[in-house]
């Protein structure tokens, strides 16, 4: 219920962000009580399995469901954006001086950090399924090596994204490119951001031996999610950067 | 260095775990030591396990259930660990739903299709 009522308080705030002015100590205060709330709530979704066992079979079922529902409706959310950019982009208007990249913006270089962005995840996908492999083997130490590499991956990628934001000539107001652009790519780093916290929240909990080699579906969660990531951001790369240079 | 020595002690301190030999303070403590899927799991989870090693495929009764002869003599046996189940009854084979009726303890239940079910106690897993 607080959840919910800090969601609300979220969007309000951030409508109101948009419409009139920040009032950055509400907004501030609603995003910690977010945090606090999500926190102790997956507080207790580690302990549920964990300390008291209630991970039978049939509750493993359900979570698997919802995960995937959830990842299908992440895959939705993202259709969206490429579908405003895809719209702008195909036939574009004469407003925008019929080209694209619009007139006047002067597009990132797909063969420079966004090509090592694109290594750079490939690569945290593969060393997350090494990690898992040794994890279904039984080996934690390498296990938990390889989900180190993949965190420190994660966090790389957000830095030079970090990088080539600081760098951009455009922003998400010049036009309906650095809209789609950095709606796009945004939504995508907030999501390798929570995947990172979410692959870390594993490496912990395979540290503390909360995993056997069989029942880890925390980690099996957070690698789907991992991989979505890797996904979206192959398209992103393929059609906003690559394409749509 | 004093300042050193108390970051070093603090990380190791959230990292060490008490070593005595007990089997469950073995599974915690701080080796590459892997426990099976058996031995670690506890509680529900672990009983599920044993009732599937054992050859129970279905230790919670929440599998669809073949019916037998259903009579008001020979009802539908359908197992609880509480004292009332809701039981679904698919009355013809080509049936498009699901009849659902709540099923008491110490009274057997007569579809409107006319099979018969009753509720039999047993001990929860």
């Amino acid at each position: 219920m607080l959840a919910s009522f800090q969601l609300f308080n979220m969007v309000f705030l951030t409508a109101k962000m948009f419409n009139q002015s920040l009032n950055s100590w509400m907004f501030f205060f609603n995003l910690m009580m977010m945090m606090l709330i999500s926190a102790i709530w997956w507080r207790d979704v580690v302990r549920e399995p964990t300390f008291e066992s209630r991970h039978t079979k049939e509750v493993l079922k359900g979570l698997k469901i919802g995960m995937m529902l959830f990842i299908t409706s992440e895959v939705f959310f993202f259709l969206s954006f490429f579908w405003a950019f895809f719209h702008s982009s195909l036939s574009p208007d004469i407003f925008i001086g019929q080209k694209w990249p619009c007139k006047g913006i002067k597009s990132f270089n797909p063969m420079s950090i966004p090509l090592m962005n694109t290594l750079i995840l490939l690569s945290s996908g593969v060393t997350l399924t090494v990690s898992h492999h040794f994890m279904m083997l039984g080996q934690k130490k390498k296990s938990t090596q390889f989900l180190i590499l993949t965190v420190v991956l994660g966090i790389y990628f957000s830095v030079l994204q970090y990088v080539e934001y600081l760098e951009a000539s455009f922003s998400i107001a010049d036009s309906v490119y650095g809209s789609c652009f950095f709606m796009a790519t945004g939504f995508h780093g907030i999501h390798v951001l929570i995947g990172t916290v979410f692959l870390s929240i594993c490496l912990i909990r395979n540290i503390k031996k909360h995993f056997s080699s069989y029942h880890h579906f925390g980690f099996e969660a957070a690698a789907w999610y991992w991989h979505f990531v890797d996904v979206v951001w192959l398209f992103l790369y393929i059609c906003i950067y690559w394409f749509g240079k | 260095m004093a300042l050193q020595r108390v970051l070093v002690s603090l990380a190791r301190r959230s990292f060490s775990t008490a070593s005595t030999t007990s089997p469950m303070s073995r599974l915690f403590a701080n080796t590459d030591y892997t426990p099976n899927p058996l031995e670690h799991a506890s509680g529900i989870e672990k009983k599920q396990l044993i009732a599937e090693l054992a050859g129970n495929d279905d230790p919670f009764d929440v599998s669809v259930v073949k019916r037998g002869a259903c009579t008001k003599d020979q009802p539908q046996v359908v197992l609880s660990c509480n004292h009332e189940r809701l039981v679904g009854c698919i009355c013809e084979e080509d049936s498009e739903s699901v009849v659902w009726m709540w099923l008491r303890q110490n009274e057997s239940k007569r579809c409107a299709c006319g099979y018969w079910f009753k509720l039999q106690k047993k001990e929860p897993l």
